[in-house]
């Protein structure tokens, strides 16, 4: 146990590593879009760095106290939930405390955590920005439970290592070849739940200036950052294991990650952004109407 | 034994001496009177109790002047007749009571000598074995009686005489016609001999026009449909005593000699004639009466229905198409039902005299202010409505199972005209609870309080009678218990004593009862004592504001509930089912504003409870009328199951019954509320695993009802959240929620397997231990603030840390995020949902779940953080019941939420031992690690990992920042300005206005809407239809005649 507790922080501290890098690169990939130079890929190691040396001076409640350890706690744990390395006993993470079911509820954890926290600050930003999340969420839900449900029932396992494994052998048994169409609703879900830029309500610089964090600052900001940071690749880890095939090794995973990174960044990058209740029906039209598409085969293969 | 001669001689000398006796002043007649009316009640009395005791075995058979029968009259009493003439001088003389209690202001003699002579008549009318004495003795009371209509001597009661008058002529006629060509085709007067000489065969030919005439004459007097307008009037406009007796006993007079003639006649339409009229006047009285605004007539439609309803039982008792047992139980109903009527209609009537109603609107906070009219207008509008333990309860149960198959649509159009008496009385009661401003202190007579004491008799000897009849066992302690409340009623101690004898109830019942939590009842009954107990015990500060009866009618709540899981046949958990309905629609009656909540909360649970009779009455075989457990169904079981689903479905208030859910939840005393969300709607859980397991097996197409269950669930789950997200009060929000935890565990059900009752009990706990610690601490928020609604309430947190706390947990176990306890209901579910391959009713149900969060943010958020109100800065802690309540509860869910084996092992019992099912689909593995087929979860480590991380992290951060300046709650980054006060910048009012923009046209309140112009059309069309009472004496005539003409039509040459 204690080589599997050495391990998860060695894997924690890598996924905070790349989390960050990966946003610097976003950083830069939105700048060449629009033709500006952009700050180097570590410009986010950078910005934690500083936030966490400086401290913090003031606080609104217990809960506001609480929130950017329920957001670190949020983050840490859902990527120890799922294995990054199928069958790896360093990088298998404790993937023995639940399956995807647990995974998906357990993602909640630390966003209800730094809601309630940005809440008991009394900004008004903060709840709305709250509960904008909230609504996104419970519209990319159904694209996403649509395909993870779908791969589920088509491989009869709901455990992450059940479902990696139905897709080993062949590039061509990857679910995101096997299931196209679910696949797409889960990759459109994805847009939404990386507040990639059509559907990006919850920090909406333009209409509610940072939403949630409003009145975080210094190291608890950066607690924030970091949590946030770790969530991401979290959720890559998710889609890779989901759709990808899982990976065999490190680098594997790295890379694979690296390619689910691009499509919400450069979709950020070339859209603007829609209002809450066009994103909310985009996604609970066109995404699941596609995603069922794969559900006659999944039937017919039920049936035979 | 007194001679039955005596009584009707007496009677009538007496009748006319009394003009003599005024010589002597009026208290002497008054004296002379009274004689007489003891002496006629004794006189009966004692033959009626001879008859009852068995003293008596064979009727009595008196011959007049010695000549014997069929030359000369004869007198013949049985039990019935003596019945009812004890009955109709019994309410003679509480009437007459009332009268001079009230002051009679008419001509004394001439009205006390008519009373005795309509007494006189009626007496006769029943004892007579002949069929022109009974003509002259009808006469005899028709007179009296237009003589007492007209004694008011006002126009209205002059003019209803008058029209009395007329169809009472007509009628006479009629009947006397029917005597004369009797005796033309038989050559006797005397009902015995006739009966003897009356051959079927004589039927083909013209004699059928002869009982006819006969029995119609009689039909008029019964105030049948069309021809009852003049009784209406009647009841409108005479002096209620007149009415009481009216209504009360000579209308039952002529009812049995209606039904004799029926039977000496060798009738052969009885059932038909019955159904023809019966139903017909039943049915449409109750609707007339839902649209009328005369609270005396209204009382008449009422009146007028209920001897529909007795005709048509008399026709089926008269028919031969009922078994033995199905006679007897309808011979039941019929007393019943008399009694329960004359009992409770006359002290209706009594009422209103003297509290001087006429319109509804006078009945406006008329027993808010008294609890003696509360006390005696509730207990005879409970037993007109048909509430448990009244005798029409019981009646109507009799009559219902009694009823054949093939008699469905009877048996259905029956329990609608009662939801239709339900819907009317309820209003009544309703308005009279409502608050109006005055508090004159009403007056009411001794008369009124006897007749109310002699309902609660009655409805003790119906209990009895019905268990007798039945053979139906209930355990012996569930009485006891009972009895408990009603000492709390009677002697209403103070509140803090009842808290307690309620808690040590609760309590005694537990360890009374011998339970056993390894199966399904002991589970259930464990839930509603143990929950009942720390619900109980939690909300005592509350309790100075509840009415005193409230802890009273919380435990018959509880003990019926107790009564349902216990129940080992259909019957017995149908009369706990009702009783557990009233009861807890009188608790949730005493809420503030609750007075329509609780009504349509009634309605909607009496629809169920119905459902469940009809359903019944189909699963009920021919042998044995009470189908237990344990008998293999018959046919048409789909209905019966279908039926009987409803009532639990309508109790767990899925869509589209929800309807009731929102104002009962949110308007019901804040202290009865967490047991109706944690506890009563549980009861439609334990309904719905029972009729799955025992009923749904024996369907054909069984596969095709569970997966429509199963999306009812999905559906109800999916709606009720968003319905709770746009809710503004606190408790609204909490009451959809729970309707939309209901339908997951109605998903369960649904699911019949193994691990998906696993999860339905499951949730069942989970749900009652979330939602009750959240109901309790919404409880003591209210105790603080005085509201819960959410706009009103912020930043409580800094107030009412603890409340807090056990709010926080709470609200994480219900949204199902691990570690809590909520998780592991969610896991089962739907890993059950996945085994099952119910793929698409999985997605609804998580998508359900994931809104869901929506709305928990929202309360957190409302409540307890954003910007404390400046009303609020010195609100204290909520009280240290209410928070050892809810924080033992939240206690709970972490327990659960760490070692979900507890309470696994208790469902795996559960299953195996009261289902038959055989271990669940899963397995543990270290006792913490649940491992189905397709996927696992780990609860313990979960938990462990969650709270060591949490506080590594904590103490990191802690460590990290030592120095930390708690700062004031305007203190934010607000564009540079300093705001003002806390609303302007708290957000708290239509949190989810953006998320309306998207779906909110899937809230729109269609069902509402939908059921809203059911009922204003029903309304619209029975308004128009009552127009046939024009109240003109020429139309009333034309009635007669059309109603001739349709019977001839259809009895004499048999057009249908």
């Amino acid at each position: 146990m204690a080589a599997k507790i050495f391990y998860a922080f060695l894997s924690v501290s890598g996924a905070v590593a790349y989390g960050l890098f990966l946003g610097g690169v976003s950083r830069k990939i939105l700048a060449r879009l629009q033709s500006r130079k952009g700050p180097t890929p570590f410009q986010n190691f950078i910005d934690v760095w500083k936030l966490f040396k400086k401290k913090t001076a003031i606080s609104h409640g217990v809960m506001f106290y609480l929130a950017p350890t329920f957001r670190i706690l949020g983050g840490v744990g859902t990527y120890l939930l799922i294995p990054v390395v199928v069958g790896s006993p360093y990088l298998s993470n404790f993937s023995f405390g639940g399956d995807l079911l647990v995974v998906i509820y357990f993602m909640v954890f630390g966003c209800l955590g730094m809601a309630l926290g940005a809440s008991e600050s009394g900004h008004p930003n903060s709840p709305i920005g709250v509960t904008r999340g909230l609504s996104n969420m419970v519209g990319f839900e159904l694209p996403f439970l649509i395909a993870v449900i779908g791969l589920a029932i088509a491989d009869n396992t709901i455990s992450i290592q059940g479902l990696v494994a139905a897709q080993q052998g062949s590039i061509w048994n990857w679910n995101i070849f096997r299931y196209p169409f679910l696949s797409i609703a889960g990759f459109l879900a994805m847009l939404g739940m990386y507040q990639s830029y059509p559907f990006s309500f919850v920090l909406a610089p333009q209409e509610i200036p940072v939403g949630p964090p409003t009145e975080y600052s210094a190291e608890f900001l950066s607690y924030m950052f970091t949590g946030r940071s770790v969530l991401g690749i979290a959720k890559y880890v998710l889609f890779m294991d989901l759709f990808l095939g899982g990976a065999h090794n490190v680098w594997e995973a790295l890379i694979k990650i690296f390619i689910l990174f691009l499509w919400p960044t450069f979709i950020t990058g070339v859209f603007p952004r829609y209002r809450l209740e066009q994103g909310i029906r985009f996604f609970w039209t066109y995404p699941v109407i596609i995603g069922l598409i794969d559900y006659i085969r999944i039937f017919i293969k039920m049936r035979g | 034994m007194v001679n039955p001669v005596l009584i009707i001689g007496i009677t009538l000398i007496g009748a006319f001496f009394i003009g003599v006796a005024r010589l002597w002043g009026d208290k002497f007649a008054k004296g002379v009177f009274w004689i007489i009316m003891l002496f006629d009640l004794i006189g009966i009395g004692s033959i009626l109790w001879g008859f009852l005791k068995g003293t008596i075995t064979e009727p009595i058979i008196v011959k007049i002047g010695g000549f014997a029968p069929p030359i000369g009259i004869n007198l013949y009493v049985d039990i019935y007749g003596s019945f009812v003439a004890f009955l109709i001088f019994f309410i003679g003389a509480v009437s007459i009571w009332h009268w001079f209690k009230m002051g009679m202001k008419e001509p004394q003699a001439k009205t006390i000598t008519l009373f005795l002579l309509i007494l006189m008549g009626g007496t006769g009318m029943v004892f007579t074995q002949d069929f022109f004495n009974l003509f002259v003795f009808i006469e005899i009371t028709s007179i009296a009686a237009y003589g007492l209509v007209a004694s008011k001597m006002d126009g209205h009661s002059l003019e209803a005489a008058f029209k009395y008058i007329v169809v009472g002529s007509i009628s006479s006629i009629f009947v006397l016609l029917g005597a004369v060509l009797l005796y033309k085709y038989t050559g006797s007067l005397n009902m015995a001999d006739i009966a003897m000489k009356i051959k079927p065969e004589m039927y083909s030919g013209g004699f059928m026009l002869v009982a006819i005439m006969f029995l119609f004459g009689l039909l008029i007097e019964l105030e049948v449909f069309p021809m009852n307008g003049w009784a209406l009037d009647i009841y409108q406009s005479a002096n209620p005593a007149v009415v009481a007796i009216l209504a009360g006993g000579i209308a039952k007079g002529f009812y049995l000699v209606f039904l004799r003639t029926f039977r000496y006649l060798h009738f052969p339409y009885i059932l038909e004639f019955a159904l023809l009229f019966g139903l017909t006047t039943y049915i449409i009285s109750q609707f007339f009466a839902l649209k009328q605004s005369n609270i005396r007539r209204l009382f008449g439609y009422s009146s007028v229905g209920q001897l529909g309803l007795l005709i048509l039982a008399g026709g089926f008792y008269l028919s031969g198409k009922l078994t033995s047992t199905g006679e007897k139980y309808t011979l039941m109903a019929i007393m019943f039902f008399i009694l329960n009527h004359t009992f409770s209609k006359s002290t209706l009537f009594f009422l209103a005299d003297s509290s001087n109603l006429i319109d509804i609107e006078d009945i406006r906070g008329k027993a808010k202010n008294s609890r003696i009219f509360r006390f005696l207008f509730s207990s005879s509008v409970f037993s007109m409505a048909g509430a448990p333990p009244f005798a029409g309860f019981w009646a109507k149960l009799f009559l219902i199972l009694a009823i054949p198959h093939e008699y469905f649509y009877v048996i259905a159009i029956i329990l609608i005209g009662a939801i239709a008496e339900l819907i009317y009385y309820l209003k009544l009661f309703r308005f009279s609870m409502e608050e109006n401003g005055s508090d004159k202190v009403e007056c009411y007579g001794m008369s009124t309080i006897i007749n109310v004491l002699i309902l609660f008799v009655i409805a003790m000897l119906g209990g009895y009678k019905f268990m007798e009849y039945t053979g139906i066992v209930i355990n012996k302690t569930i009485p006891i218990l009972f009895g408990i409340s009603a000492v709390m009623y009677i002697f209403g101690f103070s509140r803090t004593l009842q808290w307690i004898l309620s808690v040590i109830a609760v309590v005694f019942a537990m360890f009374r009862l011998d339970i056993n939590i390894t199966t399904l009842p002991g589970f259930f009954a464990y839930l509603i004592l143990a929950g009942g107990a720390i619900m109980l015990f939690a909300t005592y500060p509350l309790s100075k504001k509840y009415r005193p009866s409230f802890y009273s009618f919380v435990l018959v709540t509880l003990f019926s509930m107790v009564g349902i899981v216990l129940a080992d046949n259909w019957v017995t958990l149908f009369i706990f089912w009702e009783m557990m309905s009233w009861s807890s629609y009188l608790v949730i009656g005493q809420g503030e504003k609750a007075g329509k909540a609780a009504w349509v909360y009634m309605i909607m649970s009496a629809i169920g409870g119905y459902f469940m009779l009809a359903g019944i009455n189909l699963l009920s075989a021919n042998s044995n009328l009470v189908p237990y457990y344990n008998a293999v169904p018959l046919n048409g079981t789909l209905w019966a199951a279908v039926l009987i689903f409803g009532a639990f479905l309508i109790k767990m208030a899925t869509a589209p019954f929800h309807i009731w859910a929102k104002d009962a939840y949110g308007e019901s005393p804040d202290g009865f509320t967490p047991i109706l969300s944690g506890i009563l709607s549980k009861m439609g859980v334990f309904g719905g695993i029972i009729t799955v397991v025992l009923l749904i097996p024996h369907v054909k197409s069984s596969d095709v009802i569970l997966y429509g269950l199963g999306w009812l669930g999905a559906l109800t789950a999916f709606f009720m959240t968003l319905l709770a997200i746009f809710q503004e009060d606190a408790k609204k929000v909490l009451a959809y929620s729970s309707v939309g935890q209901v339908g997951y565990i109605l998903i369960g059900i649904s699911l019949a397997t193994a691990l998906g009752y696993s999860a339905a009990l499951y949730h069942t706990i989970n749900h009652f231990i979330f939602k009750g610690a959240l109901f309790i601490g919404l409880a003591g928020i209210a105790y603080r603030t005085g509201t819960t609604y959410l706009p009103d309430l912020g930043g409580l947190i800094k107030r009412m840390p603890f409340t807090f706390f056990a709010f926080l947990v709470s609200i994480i176990a219900l949204a199902g995020i691990p570690p809590l306890s909520g998780f592991g209901g969610k896991w089962l579910l739907y890993t059950a949902l996945l085994e099952k391959h119910w793929m698409f009713i999985l997605v609804v149900a998580m998508l359900a779940s994931t809104a869901a969060f929506l709305y928990s943010y929202k309360l957190l958020h409302a409540i307890f953080l954003g910007q404390l109100k400046d009303e609020h800065k010195n609100i204290k802690e909520a009280p240290m019941p209410i928070l050892l309540g809810q924080l033992f509860l939240a206690i709970m869910t972490m327990v659960f939420g760490a070692r979900p084996d507890f309470l696994l092992n208790i469902t795996e019992k559960v299953l195996v031992t009261s289902l038959n099912m055989p271990f669940p689909g899963y397995s543990h593995e270290g006792a913490y690690r649940i491992v189905s087929t397709i996927g696992y979860w780990n609860a313990w480590f979960m938990m462990i990992f969650v709270m060591g991380s949490f506080a590594i992290a904590l103490i990191i951060f802690w460590i990290n920042n030592p120095k930390i300046r708690w700062v004031g709650q305007l203190d934010i980054g607000y564009s540079g300005e300093v705001p003002e006060s806390p609303e302007s910048v708290h957000f708290g009012y239509e949190m989810y206005m953006h998320f309306r923009r998207a779906v909110g046209f899937l809230v729109k309140p269609v069902v509402d809407g939908f059921y809203k112009v059911f009922y204003a059309s029903i309304l619209s069309i029975v308004d128009y239809m009552r127009r046939i009472y024009t109240g003109d004496v020429n139309t009333y005539a034309m009635w007669v005649l059309v109603s001739l003409t349709i019977i001839l039509a259809v009895f004499v040459k048999g057009v249908f």
